[in-house]
This record gives C-alpha cells, structure tokens and sequence, in this order.
C-alpha cells in the first residue's frame, strides 16, 4: 500500500513560489486500479512523480507500506517499487534495441547477468513482445513502443504501475490493445495499476477515482459517486458517459431512475421500468 | 520517410558468424590496429598481410559483398577525385600523352597504391560496423576508454550518451521530415533560390526541431530517473563479454598482419 499523508509540493519560479499541490490524502492498497483526473494543469503529474518517488513532496509523506504493514514503513523508491510509464513513446525509450531497452532499469539496479537474462525474457513474453526482441524502437508502432515501456518497467518488478496519460497519443485500436494488457497485467501479477488520464473507458474501470483540480484533490471515491456528484464532475472538468447523461435525463421524469455508466446497466434499468 | 532510409548509420548487418559472435573490443582494437598498418605501407605490394587477413575475415563473417559495395559508395567520388589527380599529376615518365594531359608510370603506380589505402580503410571498418551491433560498439569504446575514466574521463556515460545519440537519430530524422511536410504544406519553400534565401528557409524547420528535441531530451531524463538511473552511479551490464575462441583468431592474425606490413617495409 502506498499512503500520502497531507502531501503538498511547490515550486520555487522566478515569479516566486507556486503551490502545485496541496494536502493531499490519499491510499493506494495493493493490485487496485484507481485513476486521477483533472483539468490540464491541475497537478496530475506532478502527483504522479511524487508517488513514484521521482519528487519529493515540499511538507507531508509518501510512504510505502508493504502489505499494508504500518510497521514497515519505507520511503518509494522510483523503479523499484513504482513504475511510471509516459505519454509520449518516443521519448521514454533509451537503447537502440527492444530488449536492450528493456534491460536498462535492470542494469540500474545492478543485476547479476544471469537475472537479466531471465527477466527480459519474462518481461517480452508478458507483453507478447518476443518477435521484436531485436527491433529498434523507431521501427515499432506507438502502442508497440508503449508495451516496450510497459516491458522496461515491469522487469524491474515494482508493486505499482503509474500510467501518466499513456495512452493519449496512440490511435484506439492501440489505445484499447495497451489498455487490455494493462488490466491483464493487474489480474495476472496483481500489481496495483494507477492511471493519470482524460478517458472514460479508463476511469470506468477503476476502483477508486481522484479528481484534481487547482492542486487539491476534490474527491476521492468510486467512479460511481464522482460522477453522481455534479460539482465534482464540474471541478474536474470531467465528460460524462452517454449512458450517465442519458439517466439524468430519464431522472427528470422517473426520479428513481438509477445512475447507470455503462449502455449495458442502462438497457438493464430501462427494461425494469414497465 | 526517404531520408531516414537512405541515411545507413553505423551499417549494422546482423548475423551469426564468428566474426559477428566475437568481442567488440577486440575488433575495435584491431581495426585501429589494421588502420594504422595500412598507414604505415609504403608500397602496394605491402597491404599483402592486411588484405590476406580482410579476405578471410569477410568471408567468414557471410556479409555478402554488395554490402561492402555499398559502403564504398559514399566515398567513390573522393577516390575518383583522388586517383585522378594522381594519375595526372604525378611527374615521371610518359607512358601516354595528348595534348596537354600526360599520364606517368609513377602517377599510375601512386594511384593505384591511394586507391588500394581508400579501399581498405573503408572495408576495414565497414566489416567492423556491419559485424557489431551499435550497442557493442559502444560498449567497446567505453572499455577502451575505461583506463582514462581514472583520470575522471567518465567512459561509461560517454558510451551511453552515443547509444542515446544512435537510438535518436531515425526518430529526430523522421521529425525533420514532418516538419518539412508541415511547412512545405503552409507554403514554405525549401531548397529553392539563391543560398542566402535556401538558408533562410531552414530557419522554419531548424527552430520546431530544436524545441521539440529540448522537450524531448527532458522527458527523456525523467524517464531515465524513473528507471533508476543516477548519473555516476554504477550499472552493471546487459551484454556479457564471453572470450570466444575467434577473438585470440583476430588478435594474432591483427598482430602477425600488422608486424607483417612493419617488416616489410622496414627489410625488403
Ligand atoms: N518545473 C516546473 N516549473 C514551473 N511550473 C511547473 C513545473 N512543474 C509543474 N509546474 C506547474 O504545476 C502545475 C501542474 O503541472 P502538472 O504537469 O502536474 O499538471 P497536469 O495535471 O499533469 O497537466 P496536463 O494535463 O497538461 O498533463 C502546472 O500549472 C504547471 O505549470
Ligand atoms: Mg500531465
């Protein structure tokens, strides 16, 4: 589990400081799926490298505690426990091959040769990568790129995978393809899955959903119970499902309709209506 | 994407052959060794024990050899230019003339000894590039390098500073190429005009590239941080150096070719 108690960070510009984030709480309990959404601008990356150890938060912790044992508790170490994934595949991959990328964490950590050699084969085969072991990344499709990242972080075996807007720049078919392996990866490995995106395919099937807005997270909760609350969905400058938008409309004149996020629980509600 | 194909860097030529499957250290070193060999030859009949030793090397590592004809593309105008000045402007005896044009006994034999020194050169470090992948290579360099990282020449980082280089260079081509297509479709005109105005109109495409190479080279350090990386701290390696049979192969051949083209010049 990883807890953030009271986590604020700031910047020190030439204009003077600026507060990015402010008192956040929050817990991330191991092989959930949870998202942060938010307007652009509002902190979600900058949450998302505090969590993943890349910054350190101005005042308040981030603290991971393995097995949600509040006895040891020990501060994220960036790859190891926590790995972050980008949005632009061009520009998170390092070496000239696949699988020589997918050894640069590995050769980080300073693994025995034989460890490496292990790992990158189980990281290929997890991803289905094992044709492009020899690929350069240029010659990869940018889903393809994106599952090499995805590669290069879980071979190092962290407990939590961050995707910061990663699959925003790819085409849907490719967008759908590394959303599927992702969620495949948390059922499979049980890593705990945290996705920083504008999509609602992808806030729908998280757990718990973070909305950030202006550096404050103004809710925390099912997507659910974020999208039931109209003045979260408005902070968060957040797009409804057709299937919400429509039960608000038949809430107009059934009051009892319930709120249904998927066409499925919609077709379900409307049959029970006569 | 015509000019990312057309511009083969490194010419890596994967196989499996012996030569291929030997260290990079080994035939870095020999290389600059066969390098300095054929520099030291005096005479054509000298290159003998380099080019024994290149003919066996090419043919055991199967590059086949419009890959080694492709490599002396790019410098066949610099031996044209070379081999012709040679051939005419050597003073000697005439063996054909016309008009004003004269051509030596001594200005052929020059020739034919530049052309020989080109065309090793070049073979010998195209059977280098096209038998080791670039990450070897680097890898090799900072082995070379290593004796002067106590002296605080800091080898490994340079060695992956080039892998990035290398990784890089398609992507950023393929960039230029959209930016060209992008201003070209506003109207730009490329390449067009006087030098000044073909100059100028680079500008348009030098600047987006510029900007989107710094982002990226920042991005590109927050992923490498993500994964662990701390600059000077110590990495282990993906590529283990195993010694294998041919690397003693290509030691004592380098060394009985080079020792060879030294004493021949220095006693015959
Ligand atoms: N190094 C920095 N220097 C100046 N301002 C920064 C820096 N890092 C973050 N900020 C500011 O902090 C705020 C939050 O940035 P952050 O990148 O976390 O937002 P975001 O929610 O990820 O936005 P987006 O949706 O565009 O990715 C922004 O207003 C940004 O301008
Ligand atoms: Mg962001």
């Amino acid at each position: 589990m990883i807890r953030l108690d009271k986590v604020s960070y700031q910047i020190e510009t030439s204009a003077g400081a600026v507060q990015v984030l402010r008192d956040i709480d929050l817990e991330l309990s191991d092989g959930s799926i949870s998202a942060i959404v938010g307007p652009n601008g509002s902190g979600k990356s900058t949450l998302a490298r505090l969590v993943s150890g890349l910054l350190r938060p101005t005042s308040g912790s981030v603290r991971l505690l393995p097995g949600g044992d509040i006895q040891t508790v020990m501060d994220v170490r960036p790859g190891l426990d926590v790995g972050l994934v980008f949005q632009n595949p061009d520009n998170q991959l390092v070496a000239t091959t696949v699988e020589d990328d997918i050894a640069f964490g590995l050769e980080n950590l300073q693994l025995p040769h034989a460890e490496m050699v292990q790992r990158v084969g189980d990281a290929l085969h997890l991803l289905g990568l094992e044709q492009f072991r020899d690929y350069p990344p240029h010659r990869l499709s940018g889903g393809q790129k994106q599952k090499v990242a995805i590669a290069g972080v879980l071979a190092m075996k962290p407990s939590f995978l961050i995707l910061d807007e990663a699959t925003s720049l790819l085409d849907p078919t490719n967008r759908r393809e590394v959303m599927q392996t992702v969620l495949r990866l948390n059922g499979e490995l049980g890593i705990g899955v945290v996705m920083v995106t504008h999509l609602l395919d992808e806030v729908l099937v998280a757990s718990r959903v973070g909305v950030l807005a202006n550096g404050e997270l103004a809710a925390w909760d099912s997507p659910r119970a974020i999208f039931s609350n109209p003045a979260v969905v408005k902070l968060g400058d957040l797009v409804l499902p057709l299937s919400a938008r429509a039960s608000f409309l038949m809430q107009e004149r059934w009051t009892d309709f319930p709120l249904c996020l998927t066409p499925e629980e919609f077709a379900r509600a409307a049959c029970q209506l006569s | 994407m015509a000019l990312s194909r057309s511009f083969v860097l490194g010419q890596h030529y994967p196989g499996n052959s012996v030569v291929h499957r030997s260290g990079a250290l080994v035939k870095l070193v020999s290389t600059i060794a066969l390098m300095v060999g054929v520099f030291v030859a005096t005479k054509t009949a000298q290159y003998t024990p380099i080019v024994l030793l290149l003919v066996v090397g090419i043919g055991v590592s199967r590059i086949p050899l419009r890959f080694f004809a492709r490599g002396l593309k790019p410098i066949l105008f610099l031996i044209v230019l070379t081999v012709m000045v040679q051939i005419f402007f050597t003073p000697g005896t005439a063996i054909w003339r016309f008009w004003f044009v004269r051509v030596t006994r001594e200005g052929l034999g020059l020739a034919g000894f530049i052309l020989c020194r080109l065309v090793l050169l070049t073979l010998v470090s195209v059977l280098l590039t096209a038998s080791t992948s670039p990450i070897e290579l680097t890898d090799a360099v900072s082995d070379l390098l290593k004796p002067l990282s106590r002296i605080g020449v800091p080898s490994a980082e340079i060695a992956l500073v080039m892998s990035i280089a290398m990784r890089f260079v398609p992507t950023i081509l393929e960039e230029t190429e959209r930016i060209i297509r992008a201003q070209v479709s506003r109207g730009a005109r490329i390449g067009e005009g006087s030098l000044v105005v073909r100059m100028k109109s680079f500008i348009p495409i030098l600047i987006p590239l510029f900007v989107s190479s710094f982002r990226r080279a920042d991005d590109l350090a927050i992923a490498m941080e993500a994964r662990g990386f701390r600059v000077g701290s110590p990495r282990t390696r993906y590529h283990a150096r195993h010694f294998q049979s041919f690397d003693a192969f290509i030691f004592l051949g380098t060394a009985a070719a080079v020792s060879g083209v030294i004493l021949w010049r220095l006693f015959l």
